[in-house]
């Protein structure tokens, strides 16, 4: 049965909290009012909109680490534009999604480094930390070098982290899952 | 036992029914701490209880009578640890087994009588009832009207479609 009693908003936001990324994505097209408790400052690490940004040198506890869930849902062909990334069973392009602003990690960090297979790894810097967008738009500017690119063949695929690690001197480290070919 | 536990105390419903409690088990109450803290004499006067009915209210002292003993909550714990956790003992899962009507009445008792670790139990009750729901079933669930526009309610389908499939 369901009830003709409202609950008030700070009901709503303490449900909010206990709800993962999902979920909350689920809320926020139900009404104004979920929607607005799924923007309260409780819901923003769980959303990657964390504003405890790790700066640039930054200690890291890799435990503490988690990786955009978007990444397991993105098909990516190793384009060379951003327009050849996208994200979940509809095929939506990654940069019409709302995934794409959000940070890549949570906590997210100033700076990272992504390793493609053997290739020297490449890094990303932004002090207001860096986002799902600019990860892959590294990646795309990665394989849009020739070399990268050749020696893989146009019909190679994407497939998320392999591994996420931390590198010598403790910076975050992604490195690229094996490539279909 | 101290003299404070045994004290009894009166509450008034708001449908004007008296339940007689103990002192400790209303306590669990910040509201009525409070209202006891500030009026002295406790058990003198009647204490009454504005928003709650007597159901309720009975259902609301059952709790705190089953959670008398538990240690009182931290000053504001960490809000990362309870977060996402939506485990609930038991004997709290069972008490929660109510109407809808029932647990939005239970949820806002405790709100209003500053009950937090129930406010806790209800909150993460409804939040399992959400969890793996799609926005429609959210709604039909509790009875939520969808205000949207049809133009807003388009592009939040569009930029979160994909994480519909999960």
């Amino acid at each position: 049965m369901s009830s003709t009693i409202e609950l008030p908003k700070n009901v709503w936001f303490e449900v909010m909290s206990h709800l993962d990324y999902f979920d909350l994505k689920s809320c926020m097209s139900v009404s104004k009012t979920i929607k607005l408790a799924t923007e309260s400052p409780i819901c923003q690490k769980t959303m990657f909109r964390s504003q405890a940004i790790i700066p640039v040198g930054g200690t890291i506890q890799l435990a503490g680490i988690t990786m955009h869930p978007v990444f397991d849902h993105m098909f990516y062909e190793c384009a060379t534009e951003l327009e050849g990334v996208y994200v979940g069973d509809g095929m939506d392009i990654l940069t019409d999604t709302c995934a794409a602003e959000e940070y890549a990690t949570d906590p997210p960090v100033a700076f990272l480094r992504i390793r493609v297979v053997e290739w020297a790894p490449v890094q990303i810097t932004s002090k207001t930390g860096v986002t799902v967008l600019q990860v892959m738009k590294t990646l795309c500017r990665f394989f849009s070098n020739d070399d990268h690119r050749d020696s893989r063949g146009d019909h190679t695929g994407w497939h998320g982290w392999d591994e996420v690690k931390l590198d010598r001197k403790g910076r975050l480290l992604l490195c690229a899952d094996s490539f279909d070919s | 036992m101290s003299s404070t536990d045994e004290q009894k105390i009166i509450l008034v419903s708001s449908d004007g029914v008296n339940i007689e409690t103990a002192r400790i088990i209303a306590e669990r109450s910040m509201l009525i701490k409070n209202m006891i803290d500030d009026l002295g004499n406790p058990g003198e006067e009647p204490i009454p209880i504005m928003n709650v009915s007597e159901a309720v209210l009975r259902k609301v002292l059952e709790w705190c009578d089953h959670h008398k003993k538990d240690a009182p909550p931290e000053k504001d714990e960490d809000a990362e640890s309870r977060k996402k956790t939506t485990d609930i003992e038991e004997w709290d899962q069972k008490f929660m087994q109510v109407d809808q009507e029932m647990l939005f009445e239970i949820i806002l008792a405790a709100n209003y009588m500053d009950i937090k670790a129930l406010l806790d139990v209800g909150c993460k009750t409804v939040a399992n009832m959400i969890k793996g729901k799609s926005p429609e079933e959210i709604r039909k669930t509790f009875n939520i009207q969808n205000d949207f526009t049809p133009e807003e309610e388009e592009q939040i389908r569009r930029e979160n479609e994909w994480a519909e499939d999960r």
